[in-house]
């Protein structure tokens, strides 16, 4: 077996500058970030975002050539509000060390950046991610302390702790006859729930490896921490929930990032790499129209343009990961609809599960099931079954809803493990005796092994991932004064124009018109003191636009000013401004 | 061998020093409620409202004149940085405030309804001066402690007395606040244009062309012309709020200071801006709310909140919209109780749902309270109109004779001239206005409709702060009863007692437990030598086996609806052991330090 530190080792920020995509901690970062800054001091910028509860930095990193106009469009780049996907804060550092370095070279690169700032947050959530670099490995999204899980008057007295001292938290099984869980007949190293409806009768008890601390017979059941800050934003937060926190933005950092959110209103596309998706699959959809309460889905023509933008994607990256659809109380949702921004949740990679199953699996298939050979003792390094998620509910349920005789997600992980020889992922079982379990089996997947790729993929990621970040610039809402004209009408002049967006996104979306959040285009007259408006209106506000083209006809009638005189200034927050006067025409 | 033990109602709190303070010179009990032969140790005019300062002067001066009772602390600052300050009021002869179940109470949280601020002094005043005289204030004080913040939103406060305002206006704090969207913050707010530091009614004499027309009778009050095809129209138009169009966009007043609603800010069940107004872009957003939060989160023993507003003569609580459902019913056996006395209490007040009898309200200060923390909370809205006539058929007579829809003003009038001289009424006057031309601006004054007059202040006050003595009366209380030792042979024991809570609200409400907020109360006992073997909540008085056993840790049983209202919860423990007695304590956030030493 390789040992798992192979995987761990790439990370460490000390060797990390140069390694593409790969994990880096929140010091890493700083000084990363601190050197594009450097190196680049007319493109790069590092602007603070937050300071985590252990007192680490929150940064971003501002990318932008030129003159920072007002109403510059920007795209906020954000990695890892969950915490284990440090490998994506490895990849958002990668495209800013890239984007910076190319400009000079670059047409495609040299264009984004004189048009659209980037902000770039390559870390969001730097005390759950510096799991990733502790001994022993295990995999964490939470921060704080808050709940007394348990329930028994003590709060956070008995999380995972690694037992067996081999430097990973795993998964904990024991033959139980209260057990839920059996082995997957697919391959029995996989863990399934039964399925009481079709016969089968759990064995095992399944936990996260840790000691029972408080001797309540749950082990790992009362964490010391619970505050995810990807649970932790205002939309769909779920009170009383200890991965939510005893109030929305609680976390320094959800709340840096939502104030940072708040602060740039030149952004206006908010790109998010680590466990959800909604470039792969439609993302839940809701009605454009009807009802004043909060959105519950995308409105249905914004929908269009995320699926839109996904067949983009997959032409340009040709990427199938699975992301995770649960977006309550993240980031993403916050953005989407609370602020009305667009926002494009990328996981860039997951441990494939569509792995042709090789001939060897019946092998596994005709294996003994586990509990039959429970009773006797078992060899070190014996095949057995696992599951990397044991006590995660929502895992488990899934596989619980699989269809017969279809291995479990595992179980397709599994084959691609073995395909792939990245046997490292995945620890066998051995057993092992529990100070307070008595004897149990210790294995499962190792952390972080469905998140990580391979670090042979990674540069290759990095350089997709680049490309299609750089094609959004042009892809913005971009909004113009177009066909702005005078008319005589004999001592009155008749002025004419339109707003005309031009680029592919609307000026805002119909999330964002909903939420009211972003604020309208703004068109204003501006006439000498000597002139007076006759008919029109000093300020348009315009709050509708389609993108590829939407226009918005305007009219006013002025009296005793020439055109030249007359600007028809228009500004918005992130999607251009300018001042225009009226061409003469007849 | 029976070895039968009994102790009768053994009182929870620590014990009570000999000593009491000397009480004040000519001050006897009763003071305020009984008016003869007796002075207050600190003279505070009820008859007016006090600005912020003042406020604040107020309670210094109370907490140095009782500094046993009363200590202040900066618990953060507005957003033009003025001071959140929390008085705390103990008696810590009797124990450490966060060691007793506390009640929480303030007010203005809009900046508007500024009797709140006075309502949670006269309280804290009400409390220090019968501290030593009343007999049933020095017990309360005993077993509770008080934490009073003088207003939520001093900014509000301050811009509503140093500035022009009405009775409505400056109900939001003061963060600059984009509300016409057009990328500029607060530029187009109300003027005063007569300079009299009032924003009045503006309205325009358009003769026969207007929607309005003159009451006959008293040309001050305006009445809509009802809609008739035949008759003549109206002389008049109302034309708005005092004000111009300062930043040329074409409209008036639409973008004032602030712009938002910080009664709206609240984590539980909040709602973004385009579900309810106000909310800002997330729960706490301001320093105000979230300095509260914080305190609130970090005092656990909070167990009853009260939060002033005004008007409209109500006992409100959650929940504040129809989708959270009902409250559990143990809890509502409190509320109802509280609010049903309060409308005894105080007259012309409605113990009302907020959803239900008011308005859908998303991430109230109550509702966070209550349905994030669980403690039993109310909002009182003070004063009411009805209170001006304190009687339907008195206030009708003073209407009488208006014509169609002026029977209301008339009836304001009629007090305002009879009971204030007048002084109520800023008198319709000529004003040039630069889009509208000649105008006339009047209307009532900013203190007239949503606070009460002068004469009327202590009794809003008194009666409300004695609403909040009864809800904080009502803070659980936990004594052990019948205690007994039986011996069972063998050399086991069964140690049994009753926990009774003798008060209306719950150790844990229904709530708190739901959602399992803080942490279970815990009945425990302990001695050396001593080994308990089993323990659990007995339920059946008269068949002693019938016990739901707690499987683990006996000695420590974990109680998550803690004890009821008026509940009781009987506990058995089998023990053995050489111990000679055994100590047996009830803790929990709201309840501290009740024990009992048990003989075996």
């Amino acid at each position: 077996m390789l040992p798992i530190h192979a995987l761990v080792l790439a990370a460490s920020s000390l060797q990390s500058s140069d390694a593409r995509a790969a994990p880096i901690d929140a010091r890493g970062v700083s000084v990363a970030l601190a050197r594009i800054a450097s190196e680049h001091p007319t493109l790069a910028t590092v602007l603070p975002v937050a300071e985590s509860r252990g007192g680490r930095k929150v940064e971003a990193l501002r990318l932008a050539a030129g003159e920072r106009a007002p109403g510059r469009p920007a795209i906020l780049v954000v990695a890892n509000v969950e915490g284990p996907w440090s490998w994506t804060t490895g990849l958002a550092l990668d495209e800013a060390r890239e984007l910076a370095a190319r400009y000079a070279s670059d047409a495609g690169v040299k264009a984004l950046l004189d048009g659209t700032t980037l902000y770039i947050v390559p870390c969001a959530n730097p005390d759950a991610a510096e799991a990733r670099f502790g001994t022993p490995l295990r995999e964490e999204r939470a921060g704080a302390a808050w709940m007394d899980d348990d329930r028994d008057g003590r709060a956070g007295e008995d999380g995972p702790s690694d037992v067996d001292g081999d430097g990973k938290i795993l998964t904990l099984r024991k033959l139980d006859p209260e057990g839920e869980w059996i082995a997957d007949p697919a391959d029995a190293r996989a863990m399934v729930k039964a399925d009481r409806a079709k016969g089968e009768r759990g064995q095992w008890k399944l936990w996260v490896e840790g000691r029972d601390s408080d001797g309540d017979e749950k082990v790992g059941e009362d964490p010391s921490a619970d505050v995810q800050v990807g649970r932790n934003f205002a939309h769909g937060w779920r009170e009383h929930a200890p991965e939510a926190g005893p109030w929305a933005m609680c976390e320094p950092e959800a709340r840096g990032l939502a104030d940072f959110v708040l602060a740039h209103r030149d952004v206006q596309m908010v790109v998010v790499y680590g466990a959800q998706d909604d470039l792969q699959e439609k993302p839940r959809t809701m009605p454009d129209e009807g009802g004043r309460g909060a959105l519950t889905g995308v409105p249905e023509t914004d929908a269009k343009l995320y699926v839109e933008l996904g067949k983009r994607y997959k032409d340009l990256v040709g990427a199938k990961a699975k992301g995770d659809g649960d977006d309550h109380g993240s980031f993403q949702a916050w953005c989407r609809f609370q602020r009305g921004l667009f926002t494009v949740s990328i996981a860039p990679w997951s441990l494939p599960l569509d792995q042709e199953a090789p001939k060897s699996e019946e092998q596994h298939k005709d294996e003994k099931p586990a509990d039959e050979r429970a009773a006797g003792e078992k060899a070190a390094g014996e095949k057995a079954a696992g599951d990397k998620a044991a006590g995660d509910k929502s895992s488990g349920e899934k596989k619980a809803e699989k269809k017969k005789d279809e291995p479990s997600d595992d179980a397709k992980r599994l084959r691609w493990i073995d395909a792939k020889n990245e046997s490292a992922r995945f620890v066998a079982w051995k057993a092992f005796q529990h100070s307070e379990l008595g004897a149990v089996e210790i294995g499962g997947f190792a952390p972080y092994a469905s998140i990580e790729p391979p670090e042979s993929e990674r540069a290759k990621i990095a350089d997709d991932q680049r490309a299609f970040l750089a094609s959004l610039g042009g892809s913005l809402a971009r909004v113009h004064v177009v066909d702005a004209k005078a008319k005589d009408l004999g001592g009155v002049w008749e002025v004419k124009a339109a707003l005309e967006d031009a680029a592919w996104l609307p000026l805002t979306t119909v999330a964002g018109r909903r939420t009211g959040a972003p604020r309208p285009a703004r068109v204003t007259l501006k006439l000498p003191a000597s002139a007076k408006l006759v008919a029109g209106e000093k300020q348009t506000l315009v709050r509708e636009l389609a993108g590829s083209g939407g226009r918005k006809e305007l009219e006013w009638l002025v009296l005793g000013a020439a055109p030249s005189s007359i600007e028809i200034e228009l500004d918005t927050d992130n999607a251009g401004a300018e001042r225009v006067s009226p061409a003469i025409t007849k | 061998m029976n070895d039968v033990l009994t102790l009768a109602l053994v009182l929870a709190a620590a014990p009570i020093s000999a000593q009491t303070p000397a009480r004040v010179a000519g001050a006897g009990p009763g003071f305020p409620g009984t008016a003869v032969g007796h002075a207050p140790k600190v003279e505070i005019p009820w008859n007016r409202f006090h600005d912020y300062p003042e406020l604040l002067a107020l309670f210094d001066r109370v907490e140095a004149a009782f500094p046993e009772l009363v200590k202040h602390e900066v618990i953060g600052h507005s957003v033009e940085n003025r001071e959140l300050r929390v008085y705390t009021v103990n008696d810590a002869r009797t124990g450490p405030a966060n060691e007793k179940p506390a009640m929480w109470i303030d007010g203005n949280v809009h900046g508007n309804e500024v009797q709140g601020g006075e309502a949670a002094l006269y309280t804290l005043w009400y409390v220090c001066e019968n501290a030593s005289s009343n007999d049933k204030v020095a017990e309360l004080l005993k077993d509770a402690a008080f934490y009073v913040l003088p207003s939520q939103n001093p900014d509000g406060r301050s811009h509503w007395f140093e500035r022009a305002h009405n009775a409505h206006s400056s109900r939001t704090g003061v963060m600059p606040t984009d509300d016409d969207d057009d990328g500029r913050f607060d530029e187009d707010p109300a003027d005063d244009l007569d300079g009299d530091g009032q924003i009045t009614q503006m309205r325009k004499f358009v003769p026969g062309q207007g929607t309005h027309r003159q009451d006959p009778d008293d040309p001050r009050i305006l009445v809509p012309v009802p809609p008739n095809d035949e008759g003549r129209r109206g002389d008049w138009i109302l034309v708005g709020e005092e004000g111009l169009d300062d930043d040329g966009d074409g409209r008036i007043n639409e973008d004032d200071p602030g712009g938002y609603d910080m009664n709206r800010a609240w984590p539980s069940s909040w709602a973004p801006e385009h579900v309810q107004f106000g909310a800002g872009p997330y729960p706490l957003y301001w320093p105000e709310p979230r300095a509260i939060a914080n305190f609130i989160q970090r005092h656990s023993n909070i167990a009853a909140v009260q939060s002033f507003h005004n008007a409209g003569g109500m006992i409100l609580r959650g929940p504040g919209t129809e989708s959270f459902g009902e409250y559990p019913s143990e809890d509502l056996r409190a509320y109802d109780e509280l609010g049903r006395d309060g409308e005894k209490m105080l007259p012309f007040y409605k113990y009302m749902v907020i959803w239900k009898d008011l308005y859908t309200v998303w991430g109230g200060f109550v509702n966070w309270t209550y349905e994030g923390l669980g403690i039993v909370s109310f909002t009182n809205e003070l004063w009411n109109d009805d209170q001006y006539f304190q009687d339907a058929g008195r206030a009708e007579e003073a209407g009488k004779g208006a014509v169609l829809g002026g029977g209301f003003d008339r009836q304001r009038h009629w007090f305002d001239d009879k009971l204030l001289m007048g002084a109520g009424f800023v008198a319709w006057h000529a004003f040039e206005h630069p889009l509208f031309g000649k105008v006339e601006i009047g209307g009532y004054r900013k203190d007239v409709g949503r606070v009460p007059p002068t004469f009327m202040i202590e009794e809003m006050v008194h009666r409300n702060a004695m609403f909040c003595l009864g809800h904080a009366r009502a803070m659980p209380k936990v004594v052990f009863e019948d205690v007994q030792v039986t011996e069972l042979g063998e050399g086991v024991k069964a140690v049994d007692l009753v926990v009774r809570n003798l008060h209306a609200i719950p150790t844990r409400t229904g709530m708190a437990a739901r959602g399992k907020v803080g942490a279970p109360d815990v009945i425990a006992i302990e001695g050396a030598g001593l080994t308990v073997i089993a323990g659990g909540v007995r339920s059946d008085r008269f068949r002693p086996e019938r016990i739901e056993l707690q499987e683990r840790h006996p000695e420590r049983l974990l109680r998550e609806r803690g004890v009821g209202s008026r509940g009781e919860v009987r506990v058995r423990w089998l023990v053995r052991g050489k111990a000679e007695k055994a100590v047996v304590t009830y803790g929990g956030e709201k309840v501290r330090g009740v024990r009992v030493e048990v003989r075996l």
